[in-house]
């Protein structure tokens, strides 16, 4: 008993040796970081990060409408990029296909739009994930009493300016999945009560993620989740379910704006419409046609789908 | 590129895909197999001890498109030697004559099976293919009956159809989708050149007179490949930086072990973006 006794307070000793407080690393191997992937940010305090990010065309464009920061240090940090010493970037990886590329905003510039190959890419978005954040371009000195950052900074390294060095970062975002629009939208889910060649829609917030559910039998949810492609059947559900979500989006506060802001989805939907067609009237406005913007989403079959 | 098989039957041989290699291998080597499951294995590896026909026509029953056209890339005959042993000029030959493939399709073992079908039925590999696909099993197993299996014979029969399927395109519900890029031998040959080619275009390596094929030689190097693929598998998708990897290259070929390589420029590319920091910082011996 007392030899097992004694070997635990020796593992006890060994463990507590190991994770003794450290001395802080000097100043010159640290760089203050604006982590918005976790709750807490020590650093820049109560400074937060809110990037904007567009969602996936047919095309592979990516817009990054915004890069918000708010809070006591959104000041310091917006005055790097102004004078040219950091820059905001959205690294974009798939793991499936292997593929990194980094979309990049010119120098001094808070919004950008990069464009992926879909080549490059799995075709239904899965797996394609955005990284959002700031980098410097160069190396620089940021000083340790900079407006917003946390005095721990100035507490231990004094005024030593802290040295940035190219290629850290310095505000990082979530991950965010990057998917098509429609994928973004419409949720497709199997309902075996409906008979084939029917679509039901009904409207979720689940998740703080506004989408419709559009319930299909499950024959012909097989032929739309296949890659998009000149199917008459597919084309054709695909056509019903954006026009059914376009109306329904056309008379709710949220996406018309009545309620206060609209949402990014509705943004997104919007900026589409409007790249296809510069005169498709507004969410909410008596011209807007949900079947005319539906065709500009999606174009008709080609061929008329098989009515038997 | 041509389409290897109309649209319909890609959509059929995938749907069946993950169900078909679920009901022959458990996600757990040692896992009990029941007679059943034991049947389908003899099935399968007795058709690969049988004929490159044989095989075929067995994986096309198996994913349902017994009678459906496949066109694969075109491919030289190999030996069973090159697939087992996987040598660098065969690798690069592979890479040459799929150049066609694209990204979209590699990723995906069905679509690698698909292919493999195709080659089986064109001759491309040695007849029969047990050798080639690493499943020989002694031949009294396959005609013992399938409730008499003892757990070593059990053992034996399920290495060799994990053999197979690996080498086939990839054992999807085991071993996950990025490492199509590791097991299947014409598969890998495709991406780990793929990859060579990319890094080859690095401005430090080609100052320093790297060119593809060294590239390519230090990817082959010990477990390196390996080492990317299953750290890529395992989310840390900062590696799939260009330059990310060509600092692993460069360390493990000063030294450094490919493990301790991928862990210190995983390290490094969590505080900085690989594509702008110095080269010195990435490839500083950890």
């Amino acid at each position: 008993m007392g030899s097992k006794r004694s070997r635990r307070r020796k593992r006890l000793k060994r463990r507590n040796r190991k994770h003794r407080a450290r001395p802080l690393p000097p100043a010159a191997s640290r760089v203050p970081v604006l982590d918005a992937r976790y709750d807490g940010n020590l650093d820049w305090g109560a400074t937060s990060y809110h990037p904007k990010i567009g969602l996936i065309t047919d095309e592979g464009d990516i817009k990054v409408s915004s890069n918000e920061l708010a809070g006591p240090g959104a000041a310091t940090l917006q005055g790097l990029i102004d004078d040219y010493k950091t820059m905001w970037v959205l690294a974009v990886r798939s793991s499936l296909t292997l593929h990194a590329k980094t979309l990049k905003a010119k120098l001094g510039r808070n919004q950008f739009v990069g464009r992926v190959r879909w080549e490059d890419l799995p075709r239904s978005g899965h797996k394609l994930y955005g990284h959002p954040g700031m980098i410097a371009v160069k190396d620089f000195e940021l000083p340790a009493d900079s407006e917003g950052l946390h005095p721990a900074w100035g507490d231990a390294y004094g005024t030593e300016p802290i040295k940035i060095q190219r290629g850290a970062w310095l505000v990082r975002g979530r991950y965010q999945p990057l998917q098509p629009l429609g994928a973004t939208l419409m949720t497709f889910i199997a309902d075996p009560q409906l008979p084939r060649k029917r679509i039901k829609l009904r409207y979720s917030s689940g998740g703080g993620h506004p989408h419709w559910n559009v319930s299909l039998n499950a024959e012909d949810l097989k032929a739309v989740k296949s890659a998009p492609g000149t199917d008459p059947l597919q084309a054709a559900v695909l056509m019903g379910a954006w026009t059914a979500v376009l109306a329904a989006a056309n008379t709710l506060p949220e996406f018309t704006g009545r309620n206060g802001q609209r949402d990014d989805i509705a943004d997104a939907v919007m900026d589409e419409l409007k790249d296809k067609d510069t005169q498709c009237p507004d969410f909410g406005t008596d011209d807007f046609d949900p079947v005319y913007a539906a065709t500009l989403l999606h174009d008709l079959p080609e061929h008329a789908p098989d009515s038997t | 590129m041509k389409p290897i098989a109309d649209k319909e039957t890609t959509r059929r041989a995938s749907e069946k895909f993950t169900a078909w290699q679920k009901s022959l291998v458990p996600v757990k080597q040692n896992q009990t197999r029941t007679p059943a499951t034991i049947k389908k294995q003899q099935n399968l590896t007795s058709a690969a001890d049988s004929s490159a026909e044989c095989l075929a026509k067995t994986l096309r029953t198996a994913l349902c498109i017994e009678n459906d056209e496949l066109s694969p890339p075109p491919i030289s005959k190999g030996t069973a030697s090159e697939m087992l042993n996987r040598p660098w000029e065969w690798e690069k030959r592979v890479h040459t004559e799929l150049a066609s493939v694209e990204r979209k399709h590699a990723h995906q073992p069905q679509w690698w099976y698909l292919c493999h079908i195709g080659w089986l039925e064109n001759g491309v590999f040695d007849d029969p293919p047990a050798a080639t696909f690493n499943g020989r099993v002694p031949a009294g197993l396959l005609s013992k009956p399938s409730d008499g299996f003892t757990q070593t014979e059990s053992e034996t029969l399920d290495s060799a159809v994990r053999n197979i399927l690996r080498r086939l395109g990839g054992l999807l519900h085991v071993r996950h989708q990025p490492r199509v890029a590791l097991d299947p031998p014409i598969p890998a040959a495709w991406w780990r050149r793929t990859i060579a080619e990319k890094i080859s275009a690095v401005d430090e390596l080609a100052q320093e007179g790297w060119d593809a094929d060294r590239c390519h030689r230090v990817l082959r190097s010990s477990s390196l490949w390996g080492q990317i693929i299953d750290r890529i598998a395992k989310s840390y998708e900062t590696l799939l930086d260009t330059r990310a990897i060509a600092a692993i290259c460069y360390m493990t070929d000063n030294g450094t072990d490919p493990k301790q390589a991928c862990r210190a420029v995983a390290v490094r590319c969590a505080a900085y973006h690989p594509e702008w920091t110095g080269w010195e910082i990435l490839t500083r011996k950890p």
